[in-house]
């Protein structure tokens, strides 16, 4: 998933690119299911939580789905022009203090180290890896260019603070008893 | 692609991904923020895990987007049987009596991971 290539008998298999995996979970149906592994979570660049519609947004779901015939979508981008985009969010140049920004906010959630304050230490088993900080800065680039920046700033990082770091920090019993959630943290850490 | 410059290729960018999320919004209402990360995930050239109860439109999501990008697009649905062998393919014996790797559904652009908790870690 990470490295882009298979081996299969010995042979190695270069995947097609752009490659991109999208996996779904569902958090209520503990029955049959297999927690992921920490490591495999952190493969994973960002969580993302859905949540309910609003009572319009069902409103127009309904309406829209159960009249007429489906929408087709257009397809508006090539496999070319987005390996194009790829490669230009990574040259979009980083200011140091937000690089500086985001490696301390994936250092901040490690507990009992230096830079973690008391609220990680006392909930917190286990915090984000460098794997972390580096798509904290690439979030921030993304962010940047899609909403039309030339250079990410701490905004961006904190827009992407929440969907990087979810997955990547492990509460302990103290915080699940007292119900503490992994979101409260991390807005915690934002401040 | 041929910009003048960065600046003018960012400025595309900002433009696709409006073209981009009008597409998507004929099919997915509302969850703009869900759509905004998955698109700077995919530009970012990194995997995405949506998490959510049943009928949120997770899976028609992934759909809406890997047509909006006319990439190839699997879908695996995870079972507690699953192996690896099964996702990557695997190495068959063909009519002249020699082994042929045959892909499996994780060569393409797009994966889509349905219900990844379902399967033991190994695979």
């Amino acid at each position: 998933m990470q490295e882009r290539n298979v081996t299969a008998a010995g042979k190695k298999y270069e995947l097609s690119r752009p490659f991109f995996v999208l996996a779904t979970q569902n958090p209520i149906e503990q029955e049959g299911t297999y927690p992921l592994p920490e490591a495999q979570l952190d493969r994973f660049m960002f969580s993302l939580f859905l949540d309910y519609p609003s009572i319009d947004e069902e409103l127009e779901i309904v309406r829209t789905t159960t009249t007429g015939t489906p929408q087709k979508v257009e397809k508006v981008l090539s496999a070319e022009e987005i390996m194009f985009f790829q490669d230009l969010v990574r040259k979009i140049p980083v200011n140091d203090n937000v690089l500086r920004y985001a490696v301390s906010l994936a250092s901040k959630s490690r507990p009992r180290t230096e830079n973690s304050g008391p609220e990680v230490n006392a909930y917190l088993s286990w915090g984000a890896g460098p794997r972390a900080s580096q798509y904290l800065v690439l979030g921030a680039k993304c962010h940047a260019a899609l909403s039309g920046k030339y250079s990410p700033d701490i905004e961006d990082v904190n827009a992407v603070a929440h969907a990087v770091l979810r997955h990547r920090i492990v509460r302990n019993y103290k915080a699940e008893a007292e119900g503490i959630t992994v979101e409260s943290i991390i807005s915690g850490l934002l401040k | 692609m041929n910009f003048k410059n960065d600046v003018e290729a960012v400025d595309a960018l900002r433009n696709k991904r409006d073209v981009l999320e009008a597409e998507i919004r004929k099919i997915i209402v509302g969850q703009e923020t869900i759509v905004k990360n998955v698109l700077i995930s995919i530009f970012s050239n990194g995997h995405c895990l949506l998490v959510g109860v049943p009928g949120l439109a997770k899976t028609l999501l992934v759909n809406t987007v890997s047509e909006a990008l006319g990439l190839s697009f699997n879908r695996i649905q995870f079972t507690p049987d699953l192996m690896p062998s099964d996702i990557i393919g695997s190495e068959i014996l063909d009519e002249s009596r020699n082994f042929k790797f045959i892909k499996g559904p994780l060569f393409a652009n797009i994966i889509l991971v349905d219900e990844i908790n379902r399967t033991p870690p190994k695979t």
